[in-house]
């Protein structure tokens, strides 16, 4: 198992600090020694599934607004963490 | 105890009391003793005792109340209630005011049920325990020093404690059963699609599932009754058909001759508790003086359903968390960080504890070039093998037996620093998230010591056998402790 947390924080976006790097590098180990245990299956003949367990509906929703209070837009941007004149502020995306 | 719904309903209608002191009694329950339990999140006294005096001049006015009406429900505090907090017991949503209700609150609201407040779980649902919740752990109303199971532990507390009727919760690997069996009610988990996941804030979507905690039986299927059905704001909610409909008549009656219940030999193995094995076959011994008939049989591939769960949830976790970036909703480190990119992973950091970023970074790790297929096309291929044996078994049989956990609630503290430890808590109940199968687990005959319960689970929608084979027992256990 070739795993560098650092590397997978990366990936997951998160600032890792130097306890939780130790924390995780000690509990990755123990952990996928424990899902390993799938090796011993032998799933040759298995194919991997595409379905869910179930057979379920998958309708296209319509584009309307059957359920939300008239003031959601509202109680929307007021969970934004910074607003200016209605709209979600971002830092820049471009760099200059 | 509180009374059932249908005894709380008949003393609101019959003048024996109203639903204002039913409310300020419960009330005054969570005053005295929640702050060492640590079931609620959030409590609603305002709202709830509003909500009361209205169905009371209802009342007054010589109108009838509807059977869930003034009916005190606490919520887990993952599933949103619009205008309130909504926290998933993490610092990333402490400050986040739901938006909108969930579908099952939408429902119950029609009902006419009264909203207690918001319980405590494991961040995220993660947990099996409550003691990953941001704001401290819950304890178990049965021994305050021993945990109340999770990661619906606070839901499970508030019923236990005579702190709520009934409690809405979720499960995604055993978070309504295991909880449930260890503070000594019943919890159901339904059929996956059963119940409309829309509004629950998403673990694992193809595992989660709402369900509902009381006291009684026939209480969880009068709250199924009322939050089942077809969503069209959950593509994967089920229209059901109507041989899939509950008849509450027929699960009251309990009548259970005839029926075939498989005991799975992989359930039954060293390491059961000699109590929680002791009370599992009293339980098996008063079901055959019911006609109920018991035949071994076998789930060959059990022993790989958690190693299976703890590849596809994480998976499931990494994708689904990525949303709380910092930048729309939740905590944020905008106002602090230079960049974009150090908006995301400053947040991230600061606002999820560590068994979210653990799941986060096993998920990531995966889903990842080079491993995809090693873990998560691994684990969905053994699903599917879940599956089949859950088919193949349900050929033969009504249902299956099993203990909902290997033994009785353990000490606060005692698995917290071993996470193996910890997942392996969901050995009995991850398979039928697997599948997609209801399960419900149900307190057994025993009395004395700390509480056991045993699982039942049936096919896909059968939840009328499942709640009439639990309804049997549950029948003479009211009658053997309230006589």
């Amino acid at each position: 198992m070739n795993y560098n947390v650092q590397d997978i924080a990366k990936l997951a976006h998160i600032n890792l600090s130097s306890e939780r790097n130790e924390m995780l590098n000690q509990d990755f180990g123990s952990i996928l020694d424990y899902v390993n245990t799938l090796t011993s299956l032998d799933l040759q003949s298995q194919t991997i599934p595409t379905y869910h367990t179930q057979t379920l509906r998958q309708d296209l929703a319509l584009d309307n607004n059957p359920r939300f209070s008239q003031n959601i837009k509202q109680n929307i941007i007021q969970e934004m963490p910074l607003v200016e004149e209605g709209y979600l502020v971002v830092k820049s995306v471009l760099k200059k | 105890m509180l009374p059932s719904i249908e005894q709380l309903n008949q003393s609101y209608n019959n003048s024996s009391t109203t639903v204002k002191k039913v409310v300020e009694d419960t009330l005054a329950t969570i005053n005295s003793k929640d702050t060492e339990i640590n079931s609620y999140t959030e409590v609603f006294n305002t709202e709830a005792l509003s909500q009361a005096e209205k169905l009371d001049a209802k009342l007054a006015r010589g109108e009838k109340l509807g059977l869930l009406e003034g009916i005190p429900i606490s919520v887990k505090d993952a599933i949103l209630i619009e205008g309130h907090k909504a926290t998933a017991s993490s610092r990333m949503l402490e400050d986040y005011t739901a938006t909108y209700d969930a579908t099952v609150i939408k429902k119950l609201k029609e009902a006419g049920a009264i909203f207690l407040g918001k319980t405590n779980l494991d961040e995220f649902a993660m947990g099996a325990s409550t003691e990953n919740s941001a704001f401290g752990a819950t304890r178990n109303p049965a021994d305050t020093n021993r945990v109340p199971g999770g990661s619906s532990g606070g839901s499970a507390a508030s019923v236990a404690g005579d702190m709520a009727l009934i409690s809405i919760g979720s499960d995604t690997g055993g978070s309504i059963r295991q909880p449930a069996s260890l503070t000594g009610i019943v919890g159901l988990k339904p059929t996956y699609g059963r119940v409309s996941r829309f509004g629950l804030i998403a673990m694992a979507s193809s595992l989660d599932q709402i369900g509902p905690f009381a006291h009684r039986v026939i209480d969880t299927a009068h709250i199924l009754q009322t939050i089942e059905g077809r969503d069209e704001m959950d593509a994967t909610s089920a229209q059901l058909e109507t041989s899939q409909l509950l008849d509450i008549e027929s699960i009251r009656q309990a009548n259970v001759k005839g029926m075939r219940v498989g005991i799975p030999k992989e359930y039954f193995i060293d390491g059961i508790d000699a109590d929680v094995r002791k009370a599992i076959d009293e339980v098996i011994e008063v079901y055959k003086t019911l006609g109920v008939e018991f035949v071994e049989v076998s789930l060959p591939h059990t022993e790989y359903a958690v190693p299976t769960y703890y590849i596809i949830m994480p998976a499931e976790v990494s994708t689904n968390l990525a949303r709380f970036d910092g930048i729309r909703y939740g905590l944020s480190e905008l106002q602090n960080s230079q960049d974009l990119q150090e908006v995301y992973r400053a947040s991230r950091a600061k606002g999820f504890g560590n068994e979210p970023l653990r799941r986060i970074m096993l998920g990531t790790y995966v889903l990842s070039s080079g491993y995809y297929s090693s873990y998560y096309g691994k684990a969905k291929q053994v699903q599917d093998m879940i599956r089949k044996d859950f088919t193949n078994v349900f050929a033969e049989v009504d249902a299956i037996i099993t203990p909902t956990s290997p033994h009785t609630a353990f000490n606060i503290g005692e698995k917290v620093n071993d996470p193996v430890s910890m997942y392996l808590e969901d050995i009995f109940t991850v398979a039928t998230n697997l599948a997609g199968i209801p399960g419900i687990s149900v307190p057994t005959l025993s009395n004395s010591g700390l509480p056991i319960g045993f699982q039942l689970m049936t096919n896909h929608f059968e939840e009328q056998k499942l709640l009439t084979l639990a309804q049997a027992i549950d029948n003479i256990r009211y009658d053997k402790f309230n006589n």
